[in-house]
This record gives C-alpha cells, structure tokens and sequence, in this order.
C-alpha cells in the first residue's frame, strides 16, 4: 500500500506532473528569453518579474478558451491522446535518480528499474510522435493530414536516430553497473565514460546525434517541416485551438524537458562528480539541463528550416550512420572487456 | 526486478497523469464562455473554400512516400529489372519468394 502511495506521489507530483508542469514553464520562458535575445528581441517581459509568468498567463488564456472542434473532427479523443502522450513522458522521469531528493522528504522514494528497461523507456518516447501525427489525421483539414504524414516521415528517420544514440551510453553503462541496459544505471554511471579517452569519442559522437535527433523529435527549426507555417499554417495543429491547443503546448514542452533531462542524465551524467551536498548536486543537474537547452535553441536561431528530403538525407547519410558507429564502438568495448 | 513489473509501474503512472490531465481538459472545456458555431466549425483552407468530401487521408503518400522520395534510385532501378512484364519473369520470383520462406522456415524452425 504504502509502494503503492508512493508510487501515486512521485506520478502525480514529485518527479511527475506537478513538478513537470512547473519545470515546462521555467524551461518556456527560459528558452523564449533565450531564443529572443539571440534574435536582437527582448522576449517575455511584463508578465511577472521580467516576464517570467508569461508561460503561465499564455496557458490559462489558452485553457478558459472556447474548445472548438470542426465538423468531421475528433474532440474529447484528440485530449485523450495528448493527455496519454504526456503521461508516457512524465513516467520516463521516475527512471531517472530526480526522485532521489524524495529519500530525505519522505524516507523512501521509487525508481522504475530493471534490467533493459531502456526498451520501455525507447517505447514511451515514440508515443508524443505518434499523438502528434495522429492529430493531423483526425482532422479533415488537407492541410493537418499533410502535417501528420509529415510527422512519420521524419519520425522513420529521427526515432532510430535518437534511440541508437541513447542506447551507447547505456551500452557502455553496462559494464559498470546492474542492471545492464537500465537508464537508472547509465544516469549514474555515465559522467566515468567521459574520464577514458576509448570511451569518450563514441560518448561525443552520441551526443552530437542526439541532440541533432532530439531537434527534430521537438519539430524544431531546422526540422520545423511538420507545422511550416509558410506552407501549410500549423501542419497537424491547424484546427486546434483552446485546451486542446494548451495541451499541444504541454506536451511539446514536456517533450523538450524531458528529452533534456535524459541527456543531461545519461550523456552529461546528471550532478556527478558533484555529489557531496544536495544543493551542489542540484546545481551541477540544473546547470547541465540548462546547458542542452541552450544548445537547442542556438541551433533553433542560427539556421533555416529544411525541406523533408533533405532532412531525411541528413539522417539517412550521416545521423544515422554515426550513431551505429558508435553503437558499435561501444558494443566492440563492452564485448571486448576495455572499460 | 523484473521488467514486467516495472512496466506495469510505468503504465500506472502513465494511466494516472493522463487522467488527471484529461479531467483538467473536461474541467477547462465547462469554464469555456460559449459553444463555438458558424465558420469557427467548417474547415480552414487560407480563405478558400474547401467541402469536407473533398477531404481524405492518401494512403500512397502515407505508406510509399518515404521509399519512393528517399530510395528513389534504388526504387527505379528494381521496378526496371524486375518488372518486365513477362509472366514467367513473375513465376520466378514467385517461386524465389517461396524459397526464401522456406529458408527461413527451416532456419527458425517449423512449428
């Protein structure tokens, strides 16, 4: 019962979604400010002390809207969707130590782990691609449908991009810790893989790829080709508007923090080295996070969108490639016994 | 632990942050001021106008696009040697088929 309560805790507050929802908001603000300032812009600035409520008064606008849903359209399905996508993210986040600050609250905390469970967390990423898509096609709009095919277009590209990028750093975690193949083991271990030179480069070369895949998984500029608003008004996303709308934007920025925290987790290694007190540790995870944001917005604001076959020609041609290599590096050194 | 288990933890969560959210979305949709009606309910095409028969999902694009744009070359290159439109070129591959099948039934072990 009490796993049970705790389990309910950690779902629906700390690390789940109270704490997400705050996180999403933060991390809003934080990369609008961001993208802003790298566009000569001053970004959010009279809601709140320099604008940081903004995030916030944008979603409650959006929330107490009409919901409207054209004829033809799916309504309460559509939110059933998204609500489902957005549960499959946040539960990514109790795979991961956050929930560790839980142990001096509460005494005890749950971390969902177990031997290869990097394939549970791989199956969860995939579902705000495919709610995203699906959203396109349950609305007649030519212009939605065009926006969903594009999504798995892209998505047969980018999510064996993203996954083979994550599964290096794992692989290599195997050799240092149990369970094998676990995000939980990889998010500890993973700062060590940066210490030896052998480990290191295909640690790089993931990185690279993985943020590059993460881009894109975000629809993201270059690979904002679902929703070009030039094009086809808001792809998938044209008929929604109100809550539904609200809850696009949620899940896009759940997507963005989550995708972050997994990198900076399992690439960066979370607050290691730096674990002697609980604030240092929090800062050195913040000031990571923060850092791989940066790094999307930067690519965000320095370059123009792509088309759909030159963003699959990327992945096809060097993402993809690249991080097989290293995938195969890091299989050649677990197989070999180097680390 | 096992991965079943863990799974199953997964989805609890998952099942209780959407439902959370998706009261949240039914709490939003009562606080709304009116029902949308008129223009708001027909479909956006940029100002033109666009019957929803005319609407549909192309299952062609959907499915074969990604083969026909990426791997345009290869596509091409196998549509002309293989499709030659004799019969017995068919039967050939049909047969070649059968054999692989049986390959791999034989590798994998029959039932």
């Amino acid at each position: 019962m009490r796993e049970a309560l705790l389990l309910a805790f950690e779902a629906l507050i700390y690390p789940g979604l109270a704490f997400t929802l705050a996180a999403i908001l933060l991390t809003q603000w934080y990369a609008r400010k961001l993208y802003a300032r790298m566009q000569n812009r001053v970004g959010p600035l009279h809601t709140g002390p320099s604008g940081l409520l903004q995030p916030l008064a944008d979603l409650l606008k959006l929330m107490l809207k009409e919901d409207v849903a054209i004829h033809g359209a799916s309504d309460r399905l559509a939110a059933g969707l998204l609500a489902v996508a957005i549960g499959a993210l946040t539960s990514i986040l109790l795979m991961t130590p956050l929930a560790h600050p839980l142990k001096m609250l509460l005494g005890d905390f749950i971390v969902i782990q177990a031997g290869f469970d990097v394939v549970l967390a791989l199956y969860l990423l995939v579902w705000p691609t495919v709610a995203m898509a699906l959203l396109g096609f349950m609305s007649p709009n030519p212009l939605s449908i065009l926006g969903g095919s594009r999504v798995f277009s892209l998505a047969v590209a980018y999510e064996v991009g993203f996954a083979l990028s994550l599964l290096t750093p794992v692989a290599m975690s195997a050799a240092l810790r149990s369970p094998a193949f676990s995000i939980y083991a990889a998010s500890l271990t993973s700062w060590r893989l940066w210490t030896n030179p052998l480990t290191a480069v295909p640690m790089a070369l993931a990185l690279a790829t993985a943020l590059i895949s993460l881009q894109c998984k975000l629809m993201e500029k270059p690979f904002d080709i679902p929703e070009a608003e030039t094009e086809i008004v808001a792809g998938p996303f044209t008929e929604y508007s109100g809550p539904k709308l609200a809850l696009i934007i949620i899940l896009h920025d759940v997507e963005l923090f989550v995708g972050s925290t997994l990198i900076a987790f399992i690439f960066l290694g979370g607050p290691y080295p730096f674990t002697q007190t609980w604030w240092s540790s929090a800062l050195t995870f913040l000031v990571k996070y923060l850092l791989v944001v940066a790094t999307l917005t930067a690519i965000k604001a320095a370059v123009a969108r792509f088309r759909v076959d030159q963003a699959l020609l990327l992945f096809w041609r060097y993402i993809i490639p690249l991080s097989l290599l290293s995938l195969i590096a890091a299989s050649a050194l677990l197989h070999l016994s180097i680390m | 632990m096992s991965l079943l288990l863990e799974a199953l933890k997964a989805s609890a969560s998952m099942l209780l942050v959407a439902s959370a959210l998706y009261l949240l979305y039914l709490y939003a949709k009562t606080r709304a001021p009116r029902r949308p009606v008129g223009d708001k309910l027909s479909i956006y095409a940029c100002g033109e106008s666009y019957p929803q028969r005319r609407a549909s999902v192309s299952d062609v694009n959907l499915f074969t696009a990604v083969w026909r744009n990426l791997f345009a070359n290869l596509y091409r290159r196998m549509r002309e040697g293989l499709h030659t439109g004799v019969l017995s070129d068919w039967m050939a591959w049909m047969l070649l088929l059968l054999a692989v099948v049986l390959v791999v039934l034989m590798v994998g072990g029959m039932p």
